[in-house]
């Protein structure tokens, strides 16, 4: 019986291992900011969710695997809102969504200038002109990479 | 090589890197930043001494890791006043450098990223 | 080489990238981002260091409280990026820095290397008297009993601090409300994730300033966590920062380190000494000072992140 539960923490763990590492080469891979989201969230619950379901067997009931449940559900909580947040930020291109922790003239002009516009899913021509190698790894919201000069709206 | 030897010199690193930074990087947010690398270089080497006073069932010496947690708020304490400043700065002038001379007013932004 | 080393090499080398990086990279906001990553790395660190209460501090001001701030603060510099790059310190310079900052390295790196052994280590010594403070923790004996003076000083080193944040204030907002105000939506996403998360942040919270009598958590690393949820509450809208000069607001922040003050000049008469406590009572007296320093904590911490005031307090 040991031996089993130790075999499927071994599989549990690997396979969450995996869809980690998964989410880390869409991260890296995906060309806008809506799909690298669609990447980390999609992947790091499943992931964290994987390796806290097979850490379950090796945890002292009950308080230890209360507490290792809490972790998961509340990482998917954090993970869904900021998601929500950044593709909201992301999408509008003028938003103050996500800003909503900055200081009130903290808006960038990246973010508040309406003549920048969102361009959606345009993956491979628009990748070989923008998105400079070293923005790959930090393309957040307010990061203006995502962001093509688009005609006022 | 152990544990605690190799952190000892991830921490001589950290504090290299940190100090580059702060004499590099002009802008005053990146000196922040780099302090602040210092900072937790030399917390890590600290701590890294803890780890080497193990002994009787602790997993190291609790005096350091006690003062650890103070310098960590004070790091803290002093990173958020350093940030104060700065932004005064901006609201003053608009302008945030630690040139002695300001640059000549911007006459054409630099063209986007995109 | 065992699979330990094995675990902390590659962390060594992934915390190393990170800083590299942070230091590199050219875009502020980005360099922002990574210290925040390089800071939960950290923490991983410390767990392999066996220092869990220093994970935990780690993890809630190395990652969160400073990261909030330094994203604040790189969100409203950001339209001055692009000047002072054209203030890049010349070839000479930056070779300079590079010599001098490999020379500390190496000499850092020797002291490592040559470190005395055995290591001289407390850990014995703040065995032998746990039993007479009362508490479980060895570090949160070490913070409010043997070096009590330290944890006093570091709290009003925070007072100070913020402090000295409150008095970069323009005239016509002296006394006013912080900076930070919500833009957000009262029943968008992030209001939803403030009801429910704010409720067990709190308990969270409470729990860890209580755990860390006997188990790895204490005040700070709870204090924390609350000025997180207290700032979190205010972001997505539904409460309000109060205006600095606020009667209650000054007092509450006043009142930790103060009563640490008398409890602390009280063991001259009660005991023998500054900071001694008398016997038998040390347990309620450490309970005490840590409970009138969690709202210090807390306003302080949250205040500090929320900067200066920049609107009028009311007439």
């Amino acid at each position: 019986m040991k031996i089993a539960l130790d075999i499927f923490t071994i599989v549990a763990v690997m396979a969450g291992a995996f869809f980690f590492l998964a989410g880390t080469v869409g991260l890296l891979r995906f060309p806008d900011p809506l799909t690298r989201l669609h990447a980390l969230t999609k992947a790091d619950n499943l992931g964290l969710g994987l390796v806290v379901l097979g850490l379950l067997p090796q945890t002292d009931w009950p308080l230890d695997t209360i507490k290792l449940v809490t972790i998961w559900l509340f990482a998917l909580l954090a993970g869904a809102t900021v998601g929500q947040l950044m593709a909201c930020a992301a999408r509008r291109g003028g938003s103050n969504t996500v800003d909503t922790l900055l200081p009130p003239n903290g808006n960038t002009v990246e973010l508040s200038t309406p003549t920048y516009q969102i361009v959606g899913r345009q993956p491979f021509a628009a990748e070989t002109n923008r998105v400079p190698s070293r923005h790959r790894d930090a393309d957040l919201p307010l990061n203006s990479t995502a962001l093509h000069r688009g005609p006022p709206t | 090589m152990n544990g605690p030897t190799l952190f000892g010199l991830c921490a001589a690193a950290l504090v290299g890197f940190g100090l580059y930074g702060l004499i590099v990087n002009p802008q005053p947010l990146r000196k922040i930043i780099g302090f602040n690398i210092i900072g937790s270089g030399v917390f890590l080497l600290f701590g890294a001494i803890a780890r080497r006073g193990a002994a009787v069932g602790m997993g190291g010496d609790p005096v350091p890791q006690a003062l650890l947690i103070t310098g960590i708020v004070v790091a803290f304490s002093a990173t958020a006043l350093a940030v104060a400043l700065l932004l005064r700065l901006f609201d003053e002038g608009g302008l945030v450098t630690l040139a002695s001379e300001a640059p000549p007013t911007k006459t054409t932004a630099d063209p986007p990223d995109a | 080489m065992t699979l330990a080393l094995a675990v902390d090499i590659g962390l060594t080398l992934l915390i190393l990238a990170m800083a590299a990086w942070t230091i590199a990279v050219r875009d502020t906001f980005a360099s922002v981002i990574g210290f925040v990553t390089y800071g939960l790395l950290l923490t991983l660190v410390w767990v392999r260091l066996a220092a869990p209460d220093v994970a935990l501090t780690e993890a809630a001001m190395g990652g969160g409280l400073t990261g909030a701030l330094l994203i604040g603060a790189a969100a409203r510099l950001r339209s001055t990026e692009s000047a002072s790059r054209t203030e890049r310190p010349s070839v000479l310079t930056r070779t300079l820095a590079a010599v001098l900052s490999a020379a500390v390295t190496a000499a850092l790196a020797i002291c490592v290397l040559n470190l005395p052994d055995p290591a001289p280590t407390l850990a014995p010594a703040a065995a032998a008297q746990l039993g007479s403070t009362g508490v479980g923790n060895p570090v949160t004996a070490v913070l409010l009993a043997y070096r009590a003076m330290d944890t006093l000083l570091e709290a009003i080193v925070v007072l100070l601090a913020l402090v000295g944040v409150w008095s970069l204030a323009h005239d016509r907002a002296w006394g006013g409300y912080p900076q930070l105000r919500s833009h957000a939506d009262p029943d968008g996403i992030l209001a939803y994730f403030a009801r429910v998360m704010a409720p067990v942040g709190i308990i969270v919270g409470i729990y860890i300033f209580w755990i860390g009598a006997d188990f790895p958590g204490g005040k700070f690393q709870g204090a924390t966590i609350l000025a997180a949820m207290w700032l979190l509450v205010i972001g997505a809208g539904l409460a309000h920062l109060p205006p600095v000069s606020q009667t209650w607001l000054r007092v509450l922040l006043v009142a930790g380190p103060l009563v640490f003050i008398v409890i602390g000049f009280a063991g001259l008469v009660t005991a023998e000494a500054v900071f001694a406590y008398p016997n038998g009572y040390a347990k309620p007296l450490i309970l005490a000072i840590e409970i009138a320093l969690m709202p210090t904590l807390v306003l302080a911490l949250a205040l500090l992140v929320a900067g200066a005031p920049q609107r009028m307090p009311p007439q």
